[in-house]
């Protein structure tokens, strides 16, 4: 058996805990069956398996990293022989594992009371896709919680526990977002035609697809996506070489699911950049901004490969396709759509300035507060500048000079590339100058003075 | 066999390690002592191959710990200053656990628990739980974790610290026979008193860097030997014939005596003495003289501040 499920199984389950659960499970079942029929104990079972497998799994998945930094295990494990994919699911379905067991047993009643009373409890969706479904959206909040974990231990070390609870929060968030996709006022369903006397079927990559299949397919593909996330973020704690080829392939997955629901090339290259834009964001606020490690990259230090950051190959991503975006709406869009295109390049060189207003606070003296001047720039430069410049010069572009809105035409398009990649090569080199004079303070200052 | 070779690591505003260099050789145990914040800790880490020094190289049994953290983790064990066991696990538990993990196949893995668990002194308590275990016993189990797959290399950080003096015995006698067994292994602390029964060198750390460039060694420099002459009564000769002595380096000279230097060889110690009894000076001293850790340490430190 892998060894940290083992030591997981040794630590969860235990005979007292084994009897306890479906000992309790059955008195709230028994309970349930009081108040009302089948339904109910459906019902109750249903609602057993959410706050066990979804709840405490993710609450327990949020937490099995920042344990390991608390109990001051973490650094062992760090130095384990393990592979970064035996301790993702030693820790993904070890640490669950309990909360998987008293799941599967109300998993198992509802299952029963379904089938046995299939007219009283008057569930449409089929038994298995219902059973796949909640069995997914359980694995998709542990392995987002995880994976939030993860992330989080590597940005704030030491003071993880207290982030646990954050780190639970994304795991439900995610399951939520899971949730959405499925029943009668889903999101796909908005996005559905019912075509006579047939199933929803949601349109993607131009294949009409039953909505409810698409559902569990989606759910299946993102916890995939999140446990493979999770092991990324794995590699790297196990120092095995993290190359950033793991993001490029999360990235396209995601564009993938995405842009499916457009209909022509334009858009889909627009959803795209759209989907770019949010996962480099997403980096930015995972990965840690490690100021040394950027000096060793610099250098080409041995192994340098490993330190490169996952959001510079976000922006190089961002920026092919916003490139990509541009030449399809360019050349395939309706004649007028030449604004659109420059739209997509001052996109993305928005976000490239936003990642540098990150660097560049964080290379200065108070790097705790990096992120909060960071943001706080980005507040001013998105939502306050613009509207005081409009307001003082009455002018309608001043604003196209702060963010990008593709129907604005082409002199405000172009205002806005123009603009963002000025503000970013500002910010840029401000950057670099910290960066400079802080290698070269170390340079000079002698050791730990 | 340990390496480090021109060691620097960086903090984001401080240079925390500067040009550190120094060898471990097999069955060598390294003291490693400084004040706090000299950096010991994360020269640790660094040769255990959990955080990566900014330049410089580590190498244990010549495995590269940048280029290939992982196979370095397989040869070394390390024991951290504040460590964590798995509280609600049996000591055997623990251990195998730790075997399993440090890659220790499962044919062999009971009989690396029963090993480790031997030569830790834990071999009564298997079935005990970790958080039922003394201070001492913990110490114990977090060690039997780090050697259970027979790494050939061991740092130990600030091992003693809270111990009573029999667990201290205890500690040191186990790190002399893993020392005997070949282990490579370097013990941090600044308790000086509690290094002195089983390290032959230590390394001194101080902001950052190594006194005197590296490992100094309490009786002498590697394959040397310190020794005390001493004389009747005071006798110019002893100074004229001492530097004339081949490969002998003189570090103190008096007129009633001297310390020197030479190859902890028997042959050149009694050639040594008899060039002086051949000399006609008449010797009441002829001894092996080693230095206390805290006597080296001090001596440098005032090196220091000088």
């Amino acid at each position: 058996m892998n060894p940290e499920l083992q030591r997981n199984v040794w630590l969860e389950l235990n005979p007292t805990r084994l009897a306890v659960m479906p000992l309790v499970i059955g008195l709230i079942i028994m309970v349930a069956s009081l108040g009302g029929g089948m339904r109910s104990v459906m019902e109750a079972a249903q609602m057993l398996f959410v706050v066990i497998a979804v709840v405490w799994g993710a609450f327990k998945a949020a937490r099995t990293v920042t344990d390991e930094v608390r109990d001051r295990t973490w650094d062992s494990q760090r130095m384990s022989g393990l592979s970064p994919w035996a301790m993702t699911f030693g820790k993904l379905f070890g640490a669950t594992i309990y909360c998987w067991y008293g799941g599967l047993i109300a998993l198992a009643i509802y299952a029963a009371t379904r089938m046995m009373a299939p007219a009283e409890t008057n569930v449409t969706a089929p038994l298995w896709l219902d059973l796949l479904r909640l069995v997914l959206g359980a694995a998709f909040a542990q392995a987002v919680a995880l994976s939030a974990s993860l992330a989080g231990a590597r940005r704030r070390r030491g003071q993880a526990r207290a982030d646990s609870f954050l780190f639970f929060a994304a795991g439900m968030a995610a399951y939520i977002g899971a949730e959405s996709l499925h029943g009668a006022n889903s999101v796909l369903n908005s996005m559905s035609e019912t075509f006579a006397g047939e199933v929803m079927r949601v349109t993607w990559w131009g294949a009409p697809v039953d909505a409810a299949v698409f559902g569990v397919a989606s759910l299946a593909f993102f916890t995939l996506l999140a446990a493979l996330a999770a092991w990324r973020l794995m590699r790297v704690e196990l120092q095995s070489a993290a190359q950033p080829v793991a993001y490029a392939v999360l990235a396209a997955a995601a564009i993938l699911w995405f842009a499916g629901f457009q209909q022509d090339g334009p858009d889909r290259a627009l959803a795209a950049l759209v989907v770019c834009i949010g996962l480099t964001w997403a980096t930015v606020w995972i990965e840690p901004k490690d100021v040394v490690a950027w000096r060793a990259l610099a250098q080409g230090a041995p192994g340098a490969g490993a330190l490169v950051p996952a959001t510079l190959t976000a922006l190089a991503i961002t920026w092919t396709t916003a490139i990509a975006g541009a030449v399809l709406v360019a050349t395939q869009g309706p004649s007028n759509e030449l604004a659109s295109a420059l739209a997509a390049p001052a996109f993305a060189a928005f976000v490239t300035r936003d990642v540098l207003v990150f660097a560049f606070f964080h290379l200065g003296d108070r790097q705790k507060r990096g992120d909060f001047a960071a943001v706080l720039t980005i507040v001013l430069l998105y939502g306050f500048a613009p509207a005081l410049l409009s307001g003082v010069t009455g002018s309608t572009l001043v604003k196209a000079a702060f963010y990008t809105d593709a129907a604005d035409g082409f002199t405000a398009n172009t205002v806005s590339l123009v603009s963002a990649l000025i503000q970013a090569a500002a910010f840029g080199a401000m950057a670099y100058a910290r960066f400079r004079a802080r290698a070269e303070g170390l340079r000079l200052q002698p050791a730990a003075s | 066999m340990i390496e480090a070779e021109a060691l620097v690591y960086d903090y984001p505003s401080k240079r925390a390690l500067d040009g550190v260099s120094f060898t471990v050789r097999p069955g060598d145990v390294l003291a490693l002592v400084g004040p706090n914040g000299a950096g010991k800790t994360t020269l640790l880490r660094l040769l255990a191959a959990l955080d990566r020094p900014f330049s410089g190289r580590v190498r244990v049994d010549g495995r590269d710990a940048v280029l290939e953290p992982r196979r370095v983790h397989e040869r070394i064990g390390y024991l951290p200053d504040f460590f964590g066991l798995y509280d609600d696990l049996t000591v055997a538990r623990c251990l195998t656990y730790a075997a399993r993990a440090r890659g220790v196949s499962a044919h062999h893995v009971r009989a690396a628990v029963e090993k480790a668990a031997v030569r830790v002194g834990l071999a009564d308590r298997l079935g005990a739980r970790a958080s039922e275990l003394s201070r001492g016993l913990r110490q114990r189990l977090a060690i039997g974790q780090a050697i259970v797959h027979e790494p050939s290399a061991l740092l130990l950080d600030e091992p003693a610290a809270g111990l009573d003096p029999e667990a201290r015995a205890s500690l040191s006698d186990l790190i002399l026979a893993l020392a005997a067994e070949k282990m490579a292994i370097i013990v941090s602390s600044h308790i000086l008193a509690e290094l002195e029964d089983y390290c032959s060198a230590m390394l001194i750390l101080r902001d950052g860097k190594l006194v005197r460039g590296g490992p100094i060694h309490a009786g002498g420099g590697p394959g040397m030997t310190r020794l005390r002459i001493g004389l009747t009564a005071a006798d110019p000769r002893l100074a004229q014939l001492l530097p004339t002595m081949p490969e002998l380096q003189v570090l103190e000279l008096g007129d009633g005596g001297a310390l020197v230097e030479l190859r902890a060889d028997p042959e050149a110690a009694a050639d040594l003495l008899a060039a002086l009894v051949g000399a006609g000076l008449r010797v009441t001293t002829f001894a092996p003289e080693r230095q206390s850790l805290e006597q080296v340490y001090l001596g440098a430190a005032r090196e220091v501040a000088r």
